[in-house]
Parts: C-alpha cells; sequence; structure tokens
C-alpha cells in the first residue's frame, strides 16, 4: 500500500513539474522559460495589453526600460546635447522604449548580425511599449489618434541580401500588426554605408547626409489612397476644399543614437511630400527600441 | 542567395549547372579545349545522334542540316541554354538534381534537354508548372577558343594558380561563404586576392567548383528521399523536410522565414548551428574536396610515408594492461582505415568504453602516433574548453615534431592547419573529409546529450573510410546495444589507472532538497555520512539538482556542520573556477554543486554525496559520472558514492549495476590489484 502512495505522489510531482514549465525556451538567453507579466516598475499608466510573453525571468528583469524622460524631443533619459544643437528638425519627437545597455547590444546583435529570428517577438514587444509611451504623449498634445503611416528605416539592398531581412521593418511589421497601423515603405537607401556601429559620432552625423531619399511611386500610391482620389485631380486653381488634419507619419528604427538617421529620413519624406503634395501638413514622430 | 541555372552541350553530352558567378562558367567554357575532359559535378546526358532532325525549340537557331558539318560546329561551339530568371540557391540545385531523372536514355536533344530543365525548376517550385520555354530559358552561344589560343591566355595560368591555392585552403573544410572569406584571407597571398570582395570570392569558388577542386551544396537541402519514386514527387508534395549539410540537424531545428536573399516566404535556417554563422536553404556551403583530388597540393607529397602504422601500442606511453589491451583493439581497427587509399566498405565507429578514471586521454596517444605515422591527419574533440585548453600541452609534449592545432571558440589558430587538431566539439561542424582519424572524446557530455548529430559530424569530418574512435565512460543505451550485439566494434576498460575498484554508490533516503530547504533541516542519515567523510579526511562534492538549490543548500549545511568552510556554485557562478580551486587547494571542505562539475574534475580523496539522485535531469550516465569524481588517486582509491533520493529510481539502479558490472569484469580479467 505505502509503495503504491509513493508511487503516486511520485507521479504527481513530476507532472506538478510539467505543468509549470513550458517547454520553449527564452529566445533571449536559451533556457526554459514560463510566460512572463510585464514588472510593474515598467509603468502603471500604461495599459495592461502590453505584455512579454516567452521571455524568462532573469531576461525579464534585466531589461533597462527607460522610465523618465529628460528630453522631450528624443525621449532620453539625460539631458540632451543633441537635441539643443539641432536647428531646423524635421521631426517633431522620438521615443525608445530602453536603454542601450550591454544586454540589449547583445540582443540586437543576435537578431540583426546572427540572424536569430525569434528574437523578433520581444524586441518587437519592447518597441511596443515605446509607441504606447508615445502615444500617451501625443494624447495630451494633438487630437485624433490616426496614424497615416509606419515607415521602418531601409538598410541597403547588399546588407538585405546579405543579411536576409531588414531588422528595422520586422520590428515595424510586428508592431502593425498588433496595433493595425499601416505600414509603408516609402524610403530608399541611396548608398551603402559603413556599418554604423563603427563609426565615430561625428562621423554618424555626417555620413547620415543624403543617404535617403522617398521612394517617388511608394509616396504618390500613398498620398492618393489617403487622399481617396487620383492626385491629378488636385490642381493649383481647385485646392482641396477642408483644412486637412496633419499628416501623421511614424518612423521605425532599432536604435537612436544621435538622430541622425531619423532626421535624415524625415527630410527626405518632407522633401517627397513637397513635390507631390504642396501645403500638406507633415509631423513625423520616430520610435526606436532602444536609445543609446 | 539567387544563382544561374543552365544546361550545356559539349561534344556528345548535355550537363546541367547551377553558378555562382556566371562569367566564370563562362570563362570556362570558352577555354575548355576539344580534348578537355568533363567538368565534376554536373550532370551529363549524351546528346541526341547526328542524324536526327533538330525541331526548332523557341529560343534556339536552327543548325545546319548536313552531320559533316554539324560535327565541326559542335567543336567551335557550345550552345547554353540559360534560365533567365536568377533562381534561389535551393531551387536550382534541386532542379539540377531532377533534371533528367526518370527520362527513358538514350540520346537526347537540345529540345527535350530544355523541356525538361523547365520541369525540373517547376518541381522544384521555381516557376509554374507548364510555363513557356521561351520565356523562362534564352540561348547563350559560347564560342570556344581554339586550343592553342587558350593555352596562350596568360590570365589563364594565373588564374588556374589562384584556383589551386583556393581550393588547397579550402580542402577538407564545411564553410559558409563568410568563413571561406576570412579563412582565405588569412591565408597566402594567392588565395587573398579571391578575399577581397564577394565578386573575386564567387569566381574563385565556382572556378574551383568546375574544376572539382571544391564542391558547392545549399546549406540546407531537401532530406535525401527513402525511394527514388519519393525524389520525383514536386517540392511542395515531397515531405522530407530539410536538413542542415552543416551539422545535420533536421526539421525540428528548422526556423523558416521571410528572405530577401531569395524572395521566399519561407526560407529554412538552420537554428542548431546558428552560432557559427546561418545555414539557409538559399545560402551557400562551400566543402572542400579532400586531398586526393589535388593532384599537385603541395602538402600531399610533404606528408611522410613511414612504414605504416605500428601494431601495437609502444612501451613508451606507459599503458596499464587493460589500457594495453583496449588500445591494440583500436589499433587493430584503425590500422586498415588509416591507409589513403584503401577505403573499407563499412563506416562503422570503435567505442572505447573506458570508465571514469581509467585514463582515456594515454589510450588516445598510440593512435594518433599510429595516424601520424600513415601520413594522415588527426583529430581530437572534446567538449570542454578547458579540456582542450588541458589536453594541448600535452599533445605537444607528447608529438614534439608534429604541429598541434587547438580550436575553440575564439582560439587565434582558427585557420590554421595541423597534423593534429585540438577541438571542442562544436569546431566539429567545419570540416569536411578531413581527417583519418577523429577521436569523440566524452560522446555524451552536454550539450550533446543523446544526440545523433554529433556521430553525424564525426562521419562527416572523417575521410570516406577512416577511423572514427568514440570515447567515453557512459555510452548511450543504443551504442551499449550495439556494441552486446557485436554491431560495433569495441573495447572496454574496466578499470582505473591505479587498478582499485571502482566505488559503489550507496543508496540513501532521505526527502527531496526542496523541502529539506523548506524545512530547513538535514536529515540526520545524510549529516551523519557528511561528518564521517569530513572526519577521514575527504573532500565532499554535494551534487544538486538547480542551480537554486546550491546556495540555500550550502547555508543549510553550513548551519548543519559548524566550523567547515562549504562553497557553492554553478553554471551561473561568476566565481566559479575561484570556488573549484580553493576546493581543490582544501581551503573549502565542502563544495555544493550541479552538474557542470560532473566531469573531467579530479580532486584527490574526495567523496560523492548526489541529492534529489531520483531527479530527471540525472540518469544514468550523469549518476555514474558524478560517482567517478571519488576514488581517483591512487592514495585513496576507496572513495565514498551515495545516491541520496526519496525513491530508488531505475536510473539509479542502472548506475549501480554499470559500476559492479565494470568491477566484475576487471576482477575477472585480473586487472585489480
Amino acid at each position: 500500500m505505502r509503495r503504491i502512495v509513493q508511487h503516486v505522489r511520485r507521479a504527481a510531482t513530476l507532472l506538478g513539474e510539467l505543468l509549470s514549465e513550458s517547454a520553449r525556451p527564452c529566445p533571449l538567453c536559451r533556457t526554459p522559460s514560463r510566460g512572463m507579466q510585464l514588472p510593474p516598475h515598467a509603468g502603471a499608466a500604461l495599459p495592461v495589453d502590453a505584455p512579454l510573453f516567452d521571455i524568462c525571468r532573469a531576461c525579464a528583469s534585466d531589461i533597462p526600460w527607460i522610465d523618465s524622460i529628460a528630453c522631450t524631443v528624443c525621449g532620453r533619459p539625460e539631458t540632451c546635447g543633441d537635441c539643443a544643437r539641432r536647428r531646423n528638425a524635421h521631426f517633431v519627437c522620438s521615443r525608445s522604449a530602453v536603454r542601450y545597455s550591454d544586454r540589449v547590444r547583445e540582443w540586437v546583435a543576435l537578431f540583426k548580425y546572427r540572424g536569430d529570428e525569434r528574437l523578433a517577438g520581444p524586441l518587437a514587444d519592447m518597441l511596443d511599449l515605446s509607441f504606447l509611451r508615445l502615444e500617451l504623449t501625443l494624447r495630451g498634445r494633438v487630437a485624433g489618434s490616426r496614424w497615416d503611416a509606419v515607415v521602418p528605416v531601409p538598410v541597403s539592398d547588399e546588407r538585405l541580401a546579405e543579411r536576409g531581412f531588414n531588422q528595422a521593418e520586422r520590428l515595424a511589421a510586428l508592431l502593425c500588426a498588433r496595433r493595425g497601423l499601416p505600414m509603408r515603405r516609402l524610403l530608399l537607401r541611396t548608398r551603402h554605408s559603413e556599418k554604423k556601429s563603427l563609426q565615430s559620432r561625428l562621423a554618424r552625423l555626417k555620413s547620415a547626409e543624403g543617404l535617403f531619399v522617398a521612394d517617388d511611386e511608394a509616396v504618390r500610391a500613398w498620398i492618393e489612397e489617403l487622399l481617396g482620389r487620383e492626385l491629378a485631380s488636385l490642381s493649383a486653381d481647385r485646392p482641396a476644399r477642408r483644412v486637412r488634419r496633419p499628416v501623421r507619419l511614424l518612423l521605425v528604427d532599432d536604435i537612436y543614437t544621435t538622430g541622425s538617421t531619423i532626421e535624415a529620413c524625415s527630410e527626405a519624406i518632407a522633401a517627397a511630400l513637397r513635390r507631390h503634395w504642396p501645403g500638406s501638413d507633415l509631423r513625423v514622430y520616430a520610435v526606436t527600441l532602444a536609445r543609446s | 542567395m539567387k544563382v544561374r541555372l543552365y544546361v550545356i552541350r559539349r561534344h556528345e553530352e548535355w550537363t546541367v549547372r547551377w553558378s555562382i558567378a556566371l562569367e566564370a562558367d563562362i570563362a570556362y567554357w570558352r577555354a575548355l579545349g576539344p580534348e578537355g575532359g568533363r567538368p565534376a559535378g554536373g550532370r551529363a546526358m549524351p546528346k541526341s545522334g547526328v542524324g536526327d532532325r533538330r525541331r526548332s525549340c523557341s529560343g534556339s537557331r536552327d543548325g545546319p542540316a548536313d552531320p559533316g558539318g554539324e560535327a565541326r560546329e559542335s567543336e567551335a561551339r557550345s550552345p547554353m541554354y540559360l534560365w533567365r530568371e536568377p533562381l534561389p540557391l535551393g531551387i536550382a540545385a534541386d532542379a539540377a538534381e531532377r533534371w533528367l531523372t526518370g527520362s527513358k536514355g538514350g540520346d537526347i536533344d537540345a529540345c527535350e534537354a530544355v523541356r525538361s530543365l523547365v520541369r525540373a525548376v517547376a518541381a522544384a517550385g521555381g516557376c509554374e508548372l507548364g510555363a513557356e520555354v521561351a520565356g523562362c530559358v534564352e540561348l547563350v552561344e559560347i564560342a570556344r577558343l581554339g586550343g592553342r589560343e587558350a593555352a596562350e591566355a596568360a590570365d589563364a595560368a594565373e588564374a588556374a594558380v589562384a584556383v589551386q591555392a583556393v581550393a588547397a585552403r579550402l580542402s577538407g573544410r564545411a564553410a559558409l561563404p563568410g568563413e571561406a572569406q576570412a579563412l582565405l584571407a588569412a591565408g597566402p597571398p594567392e588565395c587573398r586576392a579571391a578575399a577581397q570582395s564577394w565578386s573575386a570570392l564567387s569566381a574563385a569558388l565556382q572556378l574551383a567548383a568546375l574544376r572539382g577542386l571544391v564542391r558547392l551544396r545549399p546549406a540546407v537541402a531537401p532530406q535525401p528521399a527513402a525511394s527514388p519514386l519519393r525524389r520525383l514527387l514536386p517540392a511542395p508534395l515531397r515531405r522530407g523536410g530539410r536538413r542542415c549539410l552543416r551539422c545535420g540537424s533536421g526539421e525540428e531545428r528548422m526556423n523558416r522565414t521571410a528572405c530577401e536573399a531569395c524572395g521566399s516566404s519561407a526560407c529554412a535556417y538552420c537554428e542548431a548551428c546558428l552560432t557559427m554563422g546561418r545555414s539557409r536553404e538559399c545560402g551557400l556551403l562551400v566543402l572542400g574536396g579532400g586531398m586526393e583530388r589535388l593532384a599537385d597540393a603541395p602538402c600531399a607529397a610533404a606528408r611522410p610515408h613511414g612504414g605504416g602504422a605500428p601494431s601495437a601500442p609502444d612501451a613508451r606511453w606507459g599503458l596499464s594492461p587493460a589500457q594495453q589491451a583496449a588500445a591494440s583493439a583500436a589499433l587493430q581497427y584503425a590500422r586498415p582505415r588509416l591507409h589513403p587509399g584503401v577505403s573499407t566498405r563499412d563506416a562503422e565507429c570503435f567505442l572505447l568504453w573506458a570508465v571514469t578514471g581509467a585514463g582515456k586521454t594515454e589510450m588516445v596517444f598510440p593512435l594518433i602516433e599510429a595516424a601520424l605515422a600513415a601520413g594522415g591527419r588527426a583529430l581530437v574533440a572534446t567538449p570542454r574548453r578547458d579540456v582542450v585548453l588541458e589536453l594541448d600541452p600535452r599533445l605537444r609534449r607528447a608529438f614534439p615534431s608534429s604541429r598541434v592545432v587547438t580550436l575553440y571558440g575564439g582560439s587565434e589558430q582558427r585557420w590554421e592547419e595541423g597534423d593534429i587538431t585540438l577541438a571542442t566539439t562544436h569546431q566539429l561542424f567545419r570540416f569536411h573529409e578531413h581527417f583519418q582519424l577523429v577521436v569523440i572524446d566524452e560522446l555524451d557530455a552536454y550539450p550533446y546529450h543523446g544526440d545523433p548529430r554529433l556521430q553525424y559530424a564525426a562521419a562527416k569530418a572523417s575521410v570516406p573510410g577512416g577511423a572514427v574512435i568514440l570515447l567515453t565512460a557512459t555510452p548511450s543505451r543504443e551504442l551499449q546495444l550495439a556494441a552486446r550485439r557485436g554491431k560495433l566494434a569495441n573495447a572496454r576498460v574496466p578499470v582505473r589507472f591505479h587498478r582499485h575498484p571502482l566505488p559503489v554508490p550507496v543508496q540513501v533516503r532521505i526527502p527531496q532538497v526542496a523541502k529539506l530547504v523548506a524545512r530547513r533541516a538535514v536529515p540526520h542519515s545524510l549529516l551523519s555520512r557528511l561528518k564521517a567523510s569530513i572526519e577521514r579526511g575527504a573532500q565532499c562534492f554535494v551534487f544538486v539538482q538547480r542551480i537554486r538549490h546550491a546556495e540555500p543548500v550550502a547555508s543549510l549545511l553550513r548551519a548543519a556542520l559548524p566550523g567547515i568552510p562549504i562553497g557553492a556554485t554553478s553554471s551561473k557562478d561568476a566565481g566559479r573556477s575561484r570556488h573549484v580551486q580553493a576546493f581543490r587547494d582544501r581551503r573549502l571542505r565542502v563544495l555544493v554543486t550541479t552538474t557542470i562539475l560532473e566531469r573531467g574534475v579530479t580532486v584527490p580523496r574526495s567523496d560523492v554525496f548526489i541529492l534529489d539522485a531520483d531527479g530527471s535531469l540525472f540518469d544514468e550516465a550523469s549518476l555514474v559520472q558524478m560517482a567517478g569524481r571519488a576514488g581517483r588517486s591512487g592514495d585513496d582509491p576507496a572513495g565514498r558514492v551515495y545516491y541520496c533520493a526519496p525513491f530508488r529510481s531505475r536510473s539509479q539502479q542502472r548506475a549501480v549495476k554499470q559500476i559492479t558490472s565494470m568491477n566484475e569484469e576487471a576482477a575477472a580479467r585480473g586487472y585489480l590489484l
């Protein structure tokens, strides 16, 4: 009799162990994990539908969330020299979810360079939080919450062939799928620049100039979609009847360092819009996964 | 990556090929004289007989009608039917396999060759079924240079030298394009030009492939189909799944994502070997041809051909009788396989089943000696870096006139070539048919526990028909069964070097560790034995299953054993080497640890306590290995081993049985003192 009880007890413990641990490993650190809820300190004001699944407790506690912002332009936790120095910025503001700590650097490297695409999920979850943060900020400022386009920062054709995917586009796609936003690939990269990670700050600021242009065809198609009618019918003596609300566009990238990339992208889109749709009021915002 | 696919006719034969650098192919075909041989690797079919009607297929020109003219024409030109669009590598390779398979044989004319190509590509998933030939294929006439012109072309000679150098450098390796580039960039000057850019590299690789000096493959390929009939099924229907050619992983380790390099929305890449670069369905894997193919390779000639491998281990190795017997058996297995050119029919391994502390490493030395004497290369692979670092000086001392290369993640000798290569098992995947002797140490250790990939890698790294020795104290059940049934050549070393029997574990009943930690109490049965061990002057290993139990158990024991220095460690412990060293120096008397210290650690005069011995992480092999930490030194051969658990599990019983049966065998064979 005792034997049976022993066996039953043993079976029960085994079953308990099995049920409590999901078999899938944590994509960030490869150890078996349980589903993880957002740690409370990430922002009590954030809506509950922002969970982070499938990462283990250890990694979740390692995420360096940006809790408070010192610079309202670029969302940096410290006061910002870059934004003060920038004149005529073409983008309104940018928000990032996490600081570019060593762990985040590791994760982004695994995703981007090693090509471990399973990381897209958790990283996109983090990006989602920067999106929510941006929304919170804007709710106070601007009426109407529709996003007209989400544009990922492109990589060069060479990198695309080498890596097989654009990491910013992957993250943007996941974000759009979750939040129901329209993704539009409006930008092209004009030349293949040296890996930014290997450049000095000054070199980075310079190298972004002229690096991006808008894809004219794509921009036209997008504008037509927005207006609901042919662009050709919009002529000088028949301007749009009502003052259209501003065009809100969201740029997505993985890391924000000097902001020169976001700035160059915004400039390119603004130039294209001036060409194809004079009189439009363009507001460009940006979300990035990490702020370095 | 996207590649070009074509069929070309030369003389009597049609050949299908895919190319990563089309200009290299064109130059090759152009320069090939009429008496030149068929290039290696392509698939060829005889062309149609001269008397056949030449139907006008779209895209081809009508040739002259008279047979004599046609014969002349075939010498001067080779029609190449090129697929217009670049195709993803995986699809092109699959199509090349399928081309003309299942045809009725006999002579083929241009139309049929091209139509078959279209069908093959469609079956591989590269175009629509029934696509129009003209839209897919274009004709390129390759006007061949006359014999003298070709021979005189100066750059042809230079290119030939570079190609030979590149092929020699890549010989015996399995490399992704990035690795190939790094390998060549670190090589002799003739290779470095090829590593400058992708266009230079691809041209060099393609030319080498055409000459048969290297082989180009998709890194992830469809599993070879069981029956030829399945092979004919179009790609989407074939349920074979994918297999990584570099590490042998199957479908379960693949991740499929959208890929811009090939345009597929479900391009598979292998997650198992991701740390060594992405092995992708549309990605290239370069397999160096064996040295045998390089007739003028510089190294092959320099290799000393001694009198052949000795038949018995040399006395200078100082082996015990048990080691001697096993090493001789291994030599007997290895001898016929070490001589290049002699290929044996069976691709079998040899299992050297030596108990913990038997001196496995010393037994390997005579085998290495034999391999070197026969003019071959040896590889010793072991799962852990610290073992590699430990073995390196020993090998160098034992073989002072040989070049020893150590490979592990981050080693500086990554691209060097040696007579003896010492590597972590991970590095095995980078080689292809390169070693006459492959020794795999600790076959079942983490992370390859129960992983068939390791045997795949071992088979892949050894030359066909070479010797593969599997070295372990705890072979898997499959290996044990195969050995017992006589299907696997093997030798057992049932006794430790000091010729005392293995300590037999004693089973002690105590509750689970989690309960002990919760109750904050150490059972008397455990405590008294710990005290006894400490009193007799032994160091105590205390194994626990979970990392999170290590420190709590240590603090529990500290409370129960005041005055005794007790430490805890695990894989997550940053100061692990410090703690282990303190334990070795006897500054710590008890060390609570996880299975990280299960293997390879030799601490004289130690006893072993295994808690939660019935847990799922402690299988038979693990229990035997942990027990093997005790009694290793000659002055304290009777270490004590305790399996502490609430239940007696099967694995515990099996482990005990394994140990006792080894002791019995040792006694029977007279090895014990």
